[in-house]
């Protein structure tokens, strides 16, 4: 088995309903992938999932001099950027790109796929 | 044993993709299998010209790598991680059936075509993996430098093993969406074989009996799939006339070919896969291709050919892929038809300046028509675009026949002077010679221009780029007082032309005049091509003060800076490159002149 992160990529910009235009539209995304996730679980792929607080609420962190040095802000200031994830452990490939795109749909955002080289 | 190493490479490269897709189903790891495969040839290679080739050599090849692999796999074991999981992995049977066909190439294959890998990628690591094509041999079927071949096919590679693409053959739901990659890629390795594109071997018949024996596999999974039967129509249509193909080490072309030679029993069953789909009545792309070579081999003879019903089947396939290539294709049926002139109107009109069966079919065309020099011209032109050697064989043999018409010189060349009459069959002449740069002003402009096909698979984005520099090389050619001197240019690995001016303004001047061809096709660059980075373009400019040039030609027709000015001997005192540029008072070659 494979660990996967699926990231989910949206616009930087959210307004009150998030990254979603309605109140409506923005229940129904929470509610599909309610259900994704908990598809997930009983499917034995869940390892971990999270959504993200706007990249506004970013600090970046530089510790490799004598003391840290703290930028507020995303690493990169982009367009689009993290919205949340999931880390999932399937057989292959082929496995992780099926559940990326229910989770796509589920969400309703852009979906990366990217093997884990290991985990801690 | 004599010729040994040739029978083992022969052997190798034919077994090669049944070897390394055992490997992989066994091993995992692609690494892994090449490294093995590559130690089998090394071990057969010391050992068949002593023992004799073995009864089974692909048998031999795969037990060999088999050992290798696992003697390796052993001796690393402790060191790496990844060979430690792959040793793990090791599973010498088999594994269980899973679908209707279990074969490792067809697992390969999928792994090779998978979505999750660029379409230049998929054809690459195919032709690697599967066709036994060497790094440079497919760097040169994708016109590319060879460190970027092995970058693309190291990458993919990376990919498969790191994100864990599957070494099998998808389930029955996924499989339709999965297809179209693998019949392009299919086609492609059989277009391969069927006209190879390096200077090697003309016909690779392993590489087309190959594609036919995925496609066959192919159809067993899908025997519903009417473009997977319309491709195996087509393979084996096309294949039933390879043996007839090649004379003499020339390529015959389909109207010359010995029809006795055809192979019938190919041609029935393609004829009955053609009928088979017509039944269906779900056309596509490869089934109408095969049902446009059914017509051609219908025909007991190439003059009772139905070309009516051919130019129709071309109708209906441009409706699937309007290219300019299906149009030269369907040009060459309009020449049957309705003459050579009519077609001339066509293919002249399609931009694929680039592209050596555009010439060639322009030269034949030209021929018919008795307009001699222009004939000659694109029969060089024909020559200069392709490297296959029965072809480029079969073009030289035409070109002399045509030449023999007329006086044995001519002008017109791929490069040279400007509007002067350019000698093609540019005699070479003996001994040292140098660039008559007196002719010039004080100054020259050289400038360079080239191109990259960042994706080879985009076609329709980067040939009007491709297409665009001859037409404005013609157009030069007509108009020497626009400042061109003269240029050569170099199709490998990537297209460049460098180019003598009489002035810097003499180039900025046509760069920028609306009545000269350059404005436009930059404006169309940027307007559709620029953005998507399918193709780059580059220039350098090098104003040049003419006292600061040396040159030499040794044993050269006229060439470069001297094709566009004057060849003139080396004087006396001017031996040295030092000598001739002045940064030294005393002539002092290296060597003593020849």
């Amino acid at each position: 088995m494979t660990h996967y992160l699926l990231s989910v990529h949206g616009p930087a910009e959210r307004n009150e309903f998030g990254s979603y235009g309605s109140a409506e539209e923005m229940e129904d995304a929470f509610a599909a992938t309610g259900a994704f996730n908990d598809r997930l679980r009983s499917d034995g792929y869940w390892v971990f999932a999270g959504g993200l607080a706007p990249a506004a609420t970013a600090t970046v962190v530089d510790g490799q001099g004598a003391t840290p040095l703290m930028t507020d802000g995303p690493y990169l200031e982009t367009k689009e950027v993290i919205g949340g994830f999931w880390v999932i452990d399937a057989p292959d490939l082929d496995v992780a790109l099926k559940l990326a795109a229910q989770g796509s749909k589920a969400c309703r955002g852009k979906v990366e796929v990217r093997p884990f080289d290991g985990l801690a | 044993m004599p010729g040994a190493a040739a029978v083992v490479e022969r052997v190798f490269r034919e077994e090669y993709g049944r070897l390394i897709a055992s490997l992989v189903r066994r091993f995992g790891d692609i690494d892994i299998a090449e490294e093995a495969a590559g130690e089998a040839l090394v071990a057969a290679l010391e050992r068949w010209p002593e023992s004799g080739v073995p009864p089974n050599p692909g048998g031999w090849l795969t037990v060999t790598a088999g050992n290798r692999a696992i003697d390796r796999l052993r001796r690393e074991q402790l060191r790496d991680a990844k060979h430690r999981a792959a040793l793990v992995h090791e599973d010498p049977a088999p594994p269980a059936p899973r679908g209707p066909v279990e074969d490792d190439r067809l697992r390969l294959l999928f792994t090779c075509c998978h979505p999750a890998l660029a379409p230049e990628a998929r054809i690459a690591l195919t032709l690697r993996l599967l066709g036994g094509l060497t790094v440079a041999e497919t760097a040169q079927a994708f016109l590319v430098p060879e460190t970027t071949m092995a970058q693309r096919i190291t990458r993919a590679k990376k990919k498969i093993a790191a994100a864990k693409v599957p070494y099998r053959v998808p389930e029955a739901a996924d499989l339709p969406e999965r297809l179209d990659a693998v019949l392009v890629v299919l086609f492609l390795v059989f277009n391969e074989g069927y006209l190879t594109t390096g200077d090697g071997d003309p016909v690779r018949g392993d590489l087309t009996r190959e594609a036919i024996r995925l496609t066959r596999l192919l159809r067993l999974l899908l025997p519903q799939e009417p473009e997977v039967v319309g491709l195996l129509g087509l393979l084996l249509l096309t294949e039933a006339r390879r043996g007839a193909r090649v004379r003499d080490e020339q390529l015959v072309p389909l109207g010359e070919q010995d029809r006795a030679g055809w192979d019938r029993a190919l041609i029935a069953e393609g004829h009955d896969l053609v009928r088979s789909c017509l039944q269906v009545n779900r056309p596509g792309r490869y089934q109408i291709l095969a049902a446009i070579n059914a017509v051609h081999t219908d025909a007991p003879a190439a003059s009772e050919t139905d070309w009516s019903q051919v130019v129709a089947l071309y109708d209906q396939l441009t409706r699937f892929d309007p290219s300019p290539v299906v149009a030269l294709n369907r040009a060459v049926a309009i020449a049957e038809l309705d003459g050579p002139t009519a077609a001339l109107e066509l293919v002249d009109r399609l931009p694929l300046v680039g592209y050596h069966a555009w010439h060639a079919t322009r030269a034949d065309l030209l021929r018919r028509l008795d307009r001699t020099t222009e004939a000659l011209e694109s029969y060089d032109a024909a020559i200069a675009a392709t490297q296959n050697r029965a072809e480029r064989a079969y073009l030289h043999a035409k070109r002399d026949e045509v030449g023999a018409r007329r006086s044995p010189f001519r002008a017109g060349s791929a490069g040279g002077r400007i509007g002067g009459g350019r000698c093609v069959m540019a005699a070479v002449r003996k001994g040292r010679f140098t660039a008559d740069t007196g002719s010039l002003g004080d100054d020259v402009v050289v400038f360079l221009i080239g191109m990259r096909i960042n994706r080879p698979w985009r076609v329709r984005a980067w040939w009007p780029v491709f297409v665009a520099m001859p037409t404005m090389l013609r157009y030069l050619d007509a108009h020497p007082e626009k400042g061109l001197l003269g240029y050569e240019q170099a199709f490998l690995p990537a297209p460049l032309i460098v180019q003598y001016w009489r002035s810097f303004e003499h180039l900025a001047r046509f760069a920028r005049d609306r009545d000269d061809p350059h404005l436009e096709p930059w404006r169309e660059f940027n307007r559709r091509v620029a953005a998507s980075g399918d193709v780059g373009i580059w220039h350098e400019t090098y104003r040049v003060s003419t006292a600061s040039i040396e040159t030499i030609y040794a044993n050269m027709p006229p060439y470069g800076l001297a094709a566009a000015t004057d060849l003139v001997p080396i004087k006396r005192g001017r031996d040295s490159a030092a000598a001739r540029i002045g940064a030294a008072a005393t002539d002092e070659p290296a060597l003593p002149p020849y």
